[in-house]
């Protein structure tokens, strides 16, 4: 499932090999963990990443730092949209938050399923997704070992739920549109 | 535990298909070699501006 774990614990010869690496990835992280649209989790990946440089030399596993440095990104953007979505609400008196991703069903249906989830399990769930041992995870997200094994237990089996329920849901409709 | 089963290697499936997917979308919308030099350029300039007021005080 991951997008590598070999060299995640790793650190490449140069900052641009490692930029060129593991941008996209960062910036699928991102979203996975709840970036609005892919032009904010682009931002937050570019901005985690000018931290990366910045410390490049003191700095031992680059790809578990960026994750934590996006992290940081992606819940100020968070925070900063949540502020002016409720001054465009007070102004508009309607609801703007739907999401705005460029991406295909499989994406959308994933990125919905992982949005039902507490925001703990989520972001274990998205480290995972990229490779990261719950020893790697326990180390950027705070928590202990143990806690980043349960929230994956239990995260896993929420996901296969719902995916069970959304396809449950697509063969019912299909059942009332025939003939 | 045979349908658990199932539905774990489903789920396993339906997130690489996802990730494969998201990934090639973002390869086309994204230039990652433009937006690196977009990042040395801003720190360049940073660096210069700093060194400029270090100089001016």
């Amino acid at each position: 499932m991951g997008v590598r774990s070999q060299t995640l614990s790793g650190k490449p010869a140069t900052f641009d090999a490692y930029y060129l690496a593991d941008f996209r990835s960062l910036t699928w992280f991102a979203i996975r963990i709840g970036a609005s649209s892919a032009d904010e989790a682009e931002d937050a990946a570019q901005e985690a990443m000018r931290t990366v440089l910045l410390h490049w030399k003191e700095i031992e596993t680059p790809y578990a730092y960026a994750r934590t440095a996006v992290r940081c990104e992606v819940y100020r953007a968070k925070a900063r949209a949540a502020r002016r979505r409720d001054a465009e609400m007070r102004a508009a008196k309607q609801d703007l938050r739907q999401p705005q991703y460029p991406f295909e069903q499989d994406v959308t249906r994933v990125l919905t399923m992982l949005n039902a989830l507490p925001l703990t399990q989520r972001e274990v769930f998205a480290l995972a997704m990229d490779g990261f041992e719950p020893s790697e995870i326990a180390g950027i997200t705070g928590q202990n070992t143990a806690t980043v094994r349960s929230n994956l237990r239990h995260a896993r089996r929420k996901l296969m739920r719902l995916m069970q329920r959304s396809t449950t849901e697509a063969t019912g409709r299909e059942a009332n549109d025939g003939p | 535990m045979d349908h658990d089963r199932t539905l774990d290697v489903e789920l396993t499936q339906l997130l690489e298909r996802a990730s494969m997917s998201a990934l090639t979308t973002l390869d086309a919308r994204i230039d990652v070699a433009r937006r690196l030099r977009d990042l040395r350029d801003d720190l360049e300039q940073e660096t210069a501006s700093r060194n400029g007021d270090a100089e001016k005080s």
